[in-house]
């Protein structure tokens, strides 16, 4: 892409989440005016019932789903990178497989520690993606960002077999898990973000030191070795890094499909194929979609709600496919 | 022994007993080899002789499995990846087509140099600059790799070689696939560097392209080093016949030039070439 396009891509890209914000304030199942909100964040005699929707209620939604935005999309663009597929995301990993199966069996076997699934989610995500990444790097030979995706897939399939196999043995907890596997923003308190949030911005941080040398991936092994990149360490860090952005999301939105997916590819359209600047790019675009996926899920039937996870496949299937059989121009 | 020292001093790089295992496969048997500065040396051998394993122990691709690598005097095992690839580059067979452009490609061969930020500095631009300029790829620098030609991407990927700044090249067949035109451009490029005090080492299996080149020839059988002289005792030798099925024959050009050439043997009875 060429370098003056590039420069205003960012400023765009953040114009546009910053409407985003906005419009993720002005709407819901009340709708405000901008200057009752103005009146009501700024002024002293200003309408305090405004205030409360404002501040606890929608600001918590608009940075939870900012943050799962942004998280997802860089998550999957490592995962994508490291393992050199396109085709690559949290769910082909396992890691949303294994963050379901925790919570499934945290709600079936332990319901008393019911306040504990956000931190059983992200145990089970990062469990999984120990597993997977252990079984790719223990085992000699190559082809390791293969066997990452077949051990991924393979660990899925295990952990979904025993989701349903709880959902028979347990079949009361099924509504709660439903919940939880369409992935949405609803309850979202600011104080559940505080980890989950400083994991995700340490995550973006992490990765964007290391674009540089994960640019040089892209080469294959040996010119990347050859150029003093350690390509394994490199691939397990970035894979790590994946996984623990992945479970930080997993723990307060639930199993967000096709993020992850989507806007890596979305981004590169946009910004070409360096790293360095699609990881900002993909965090801007990423954090737009989901807040706008979550604004047209909460007044689409307001005051019905529908799970954001639900729309974005929706929303999400037709675009990646368009994608897919659009002719590539470079 | 004061005219081993002397090459031994002169060597960029030296091998000593090398050897590599994969699964209990022995693929390198200790191997003794040198390249010196201001040279090219052809590596000569059929396929799954080891050449390619020895560039890849070389370039510290490949751990080795016993002996030594040492670069200007200094072992290679105790450098760090960073340091070692300021010092070999290595162009491999296989070149990824890429959506990246070609200037690009050509700026990752500084990433040695980089710190964590990536950002090049004004020398690492024009040291990918010259690196343009020398492969004549100025002109696509704005293409994508992807879009190139096969003679275009071998030289797009020789510019970031280039751009790795090392005093050691190796080029893993760098002419597999490519034309006479595009064979010609490589060849006058490597000479060029070997004129600049570059130390190259090159892989390939045309014997007549490797008696043009090269100022040294090594040959490898079964993961042994089985020749080492210079590229006129090579033509003497019986290793043309016995290992590659190539006699050696001489003529004369349409401008009286003595010349000398490898052929296939069986093409032996329909021509009147004199036989060494």
């Amino acid at each position: 892409m060429k370098r003056g396009r590039a420069i205003l891509l960012l400023p765009v890209l953040t114009g546009i989440l910053a409407v985003s914000v906005m419009a993720g304030f002005l709407f819901g199942s009340v709708r405000f005016s901008l200057s009752e909100i103005v009146s009501a964040l700024f002024t002293e005699d200003g309408d305090a019932s405004i205030r409360l929707i404002l501040l606890q209620l929608r600001l918590p939604r608009i940075l939870a789903a900012g943050l799962a935005g942004a998280g997802l999309s860089v998550a999957g663009l490592l995962l994508q990178t490291a393992t050199d597929n396109d085709l690559c995301s949290p769910s082909v990993m396992g890691v949303n497989a294994g963050a379901g199966f925790a919570v499934m069996l945290c709600m079936c076997v332990f319901p008393m520690l019911h306040a504990w699934l956000p931190a059983m989610a992200f145990a089970g995500a990062a469990f999984t993606t120990l597993l997977v990444l252990g079984m790719s790097f223990s085992s000699a030979g190559r082809g390791i960002r293969t066997k990452v995706i077949l051990s991924g897939v393979a660990v899925a399939a295990l952990f979904n077999a025993g989701i349903s196999l709880l959902s028979q043995l347990y079949p009361d907890v099924l509504p709660s898990y439903a919940a939880f596997s369409a992935g949405g923003f609803r309850d979202i308190y600011a104080d559940a973000l505080i980890v989950p949030g400083s994991m995700i911005l340490v995550g973006i941080l992490a990765a964007e030191l290391l674009s540089p040398k994960l640019n040089v991936l892209c080469l294959g092994d040996d010119l990347a070795m050859g150029l003093g990149v350690a390509v394994k360490p490199l691939r397990f860090v970035a894979l790590a890094l994946a996984s623990a952005l992945c479970g930080a999301v997993v723990s307060f939105a639930g199993l967000l499909g096709f993020v992850g997916l989507i806007v890596p590819h979305m981004a590169r359209r946009l910004a070409g194929h360096d790293i360095r600047l699609l990881i900002p790019v993909s965090v801007v675009s990423g954090a737009t979609l989901v807040i706008l996926s979550d604004l047209v899920a909460r007044t689409l039937f307001s005051p019905a709600e529908l799970p954001a996870g639900i729309l974005m496949a929706a929303l999400g299937a037709p675009f990646f496919l368009y994608l897919l059989f659009r002719r590539r121009r470079v | 022994m004061k005219e081993e020292k002397r090459q031994r001093e002169e060597a960029a790089i030296e091998c000593r007993q090398v050897r590599y295992s994969h699964r209990k496969k022995e693929i390198l048997k200790g191997i003794d080899f040198r390249v010196r500065s201001g040279e090219i040396t052809v590596l000569l051998g059929k396929n799954g002789s080891g050449k390619t394993t020895l560039f890849r122990c070389i370039a510290g691709i490949r751990r080795l499995t016993g002996g030594e690598v040492r670069l200007e005097g200094r072992s290679l095992q105790e450098m760090k990846a960073a340091e070692r690839s300021r010092r070999i580059a290595m162009m491999p067979q296989s070149l990824p087509l890429l959506h990246i452009r070609v200037d690009e490609l050509v700026e990752m061969g500084r990433s040695p140099y980089l710190g964590f930020g990536g950002k090049l500095s004004e020398r690492d631009r024009a040291i990918v600059q010259r690196a343009l300029r020398l492969t004549d790829m100025e002109r696509l620098a704005s293409e994508a790799v992807k879009t190139l030609s096969g003679g275009e991407r071998q030289l797009a990927y020789l510019a970031m070689v280039l751009a790795q700044d090392a005093k050691l090249l190796l080029f893993d067949e760098p002419t597999a696939s490519l034309d006479t035109e595009y064979r010609s451009r490589v060849y006058t490029i490597l000479r060029q560097l070997r004129e600049e005090g570059y130390a190259l080492a090159v892989t390939m299996h045309d014997l007549n392209d490797a008696l043009a080149i090269a100022d040294r020839i090594v040959v490898l059988e079964n993961g042994d080093k089985v020749f080492d002289a210079t590229a006129a005792e090579f033509a003497q030798s019986d290793l043309p016949e016995r290992i590659f099925g190539q006699e050696t024959v001489t003529a004369t050009s349409k401008r009286g030039e003595r010349v000398t050439m490898f052929r296939p043997l069986s093409e032996e009875k329909e021509s009147g070439h004199k036989r060494i």
